[in-house]
């Protein structure tokens, strides 16, 4: 008899912990928002059956594909109190690209608004390009090297419903390191979009800052730098 | 002998004139009393089917498909045969167009409201006109989640129907119904969200209160 209460007292609290962890979207009521706009890859060629999709907290609210000649047209549903992410090329925060040839865009609003159009014009996905810097230390040099990498991520992240947004994420991502005369031999992998430049700044010994544009042409580059 | 025999058929005869006569005129009393005293035509009832079909550019009909639902109608007449009455209809539907409605499955449509008509009556065909308005509401699921969209309906609707007996019949109504709805939505929009075409088909029971519905 006791056992029996202890289990139905477990089950009770496994049923309401589910409840807890179930899904809370609230979808408001008499509302439909309006998101459009083309898409494009860095020659202007449209890009069709690209995914669109407006999501809250990982609800997807809305979803379409870019037409025939790179169009979206896409009707939402809108949450009551949570903000709107708008997600191109990608399903969440955490799924690779959709189509893992080009590049994905994330729009994210801090807030919730009770905007319900969204143009957001022509948008451009770039094809993804890998670039290794392999930073290499010539034994007997005893440099020291200071350096940054800027370039333009494959995954941009964009705000959304923020006064002048930028519309583009052109080296808006770096990585930076020092290294010493004792410091292995190192790669630095970028992932970015072929047709765009990473711009690789460094100093030697703490002298004046050097730059180098290393165009992405290919699908996968390589650079090697000797200190 | 003949002759008492004659007067006794004569007697046997007037006899049975009278007789006659008095129900012939009783007969004739009862018929009056009937046209006098038709009965009472309350109202009625209507129960049946109901199945809608969208027109026009609206997110209904371009991206749902509609399933059947029921409708039930109490008319009570007022003056005349001048009814009035509450009106409920619901219908379900899934959604086809996610891209055009938004991401959610299914919806069932309710319509709570009133009427107000005519009725004739033709031998065993009654025929009525009527009209009404009310509010419709849009009972949508998806993501877990419900959420309505809503709107005034107004409507017209002709209907016959059949008397089986004084108190049952069978009706088929047309209707002509039009949602406009309140849903919040940019310029471009408004022509699909802002309100909705019905042409729908009812049928079924009729059941009569009263009566004074009485099989010609």
């Amino acid at each position: 008899m006791k056992q029996n209460l202890i289990k139905l007292l477990l089950l009770t609290i496994l049923v309401s912990l589910t409840g807890c962890l179930g899904d809370d979207v609230d979808i408001e009521n008499n509302r439909r928002l309006l998101i459009k706009g083309k898409i494009t890859d860095t020659q202007g060629n449209a890009l069709p059956n690209i995914s669109v999709i407006t999501s809250s907290f990982g609800d997807a609210l809305g979803e379409t594909k870019t037409d025939a000649v790179g169009n979206f047209r896409l009707v939402s549903l809108d949450e009551q109190f949570d903000p709107l992410d708008i997600f191109i090329n990608v399903n969440d925060f955490y799924n690779p690209n959709i189509n893992e040839d080009y590049g994905s865009r994330r729009y994210l609003s801090p807030e919730h608004t009770n905007r319900v159009l969204y143009e957001l014009g022509t948008i451009v996905l770039g094809k993804i390009a890998s670039l290794n810097i392999s930073l290499n230390n010539i034994a007997g040099d005893e440099n020291t090297l200071s350096y940054e990498v800027k370039f333009t991520p494959s995954v941009c992240e964009l705000p959304l419903n923020v006064l002048n947004p930028p519309d583009n994420c052109n080296l808006a991502e770096s990585s930076s390191g020092n290294l010493t005369s004792s410091s292995e031999n190192q790669i630095v992998p970028i992932y970015s979009v072929q047709g765009s430049n990473v711009i690789f700044e460094y100093s030697l010994n703490g002298g004046s800052l050097q730059t180098i544009e290393i165009p992405l042409t290919n699908e996968d580059n390589n650079y090697v730098f000797e200190y | 002998m003949k002759t008492t025999t004659m007067f006794l058929n004569i007697k046997t005869l007037f006899v049975a004139l009278f007789i006659s006569s008095i129900m012939f005129a009783q007969q004739t009393n009862s018929e009056e009393k009937e046209a006098e005293n038709p009965g009472h035509k309350i109202g009625n009832i209507l129960i049946g089917a109901y199945f809608p079909i969208a027109f026009g550019n609206n997110f209904v009909n371009n991206g749902m498909d509609l399933k059947g639902g029921a409708k039930i109608v109490l008319k009570v007449n007022t003056y005349n045969t001048f009814f009035i009455g509450p009106y409920l209809s619901f219908f379900n539907s899934s959604v086809t167009d996610k891209a055009l409605l938004g991401n959610y499955e299914n919806t069932a449509n309710i319509l709570i409201g009133g009427t107000a008509g005519y009725d004739f009556y033709i031998n065993n065909f009654d025929l009525s006109l009527g009209a009404g308005i009310g509010y419709s509401v849009y009972a949508n699921r998806g993501l877990g989640d419900s959420f309505n969209d809503t709107g005034t309906a107004i409507w017209f609707s002709p209907e016959a129907s059949y008397r089986l007996n004084t108190y049952l019949g069978v009706f088929v109504a047309p209707e002509i119904r039009h949602d406009f709805m309140d849903i919040d939505v940019p310029k471009e929009l408004e022509d699909n969200f802002n309100g909705v075409n019905y042409f729908t088909i009812s049928f079924g029971l009729r059941i009569n209160l009263g009566t004074g519905y009485k099989n010609q």
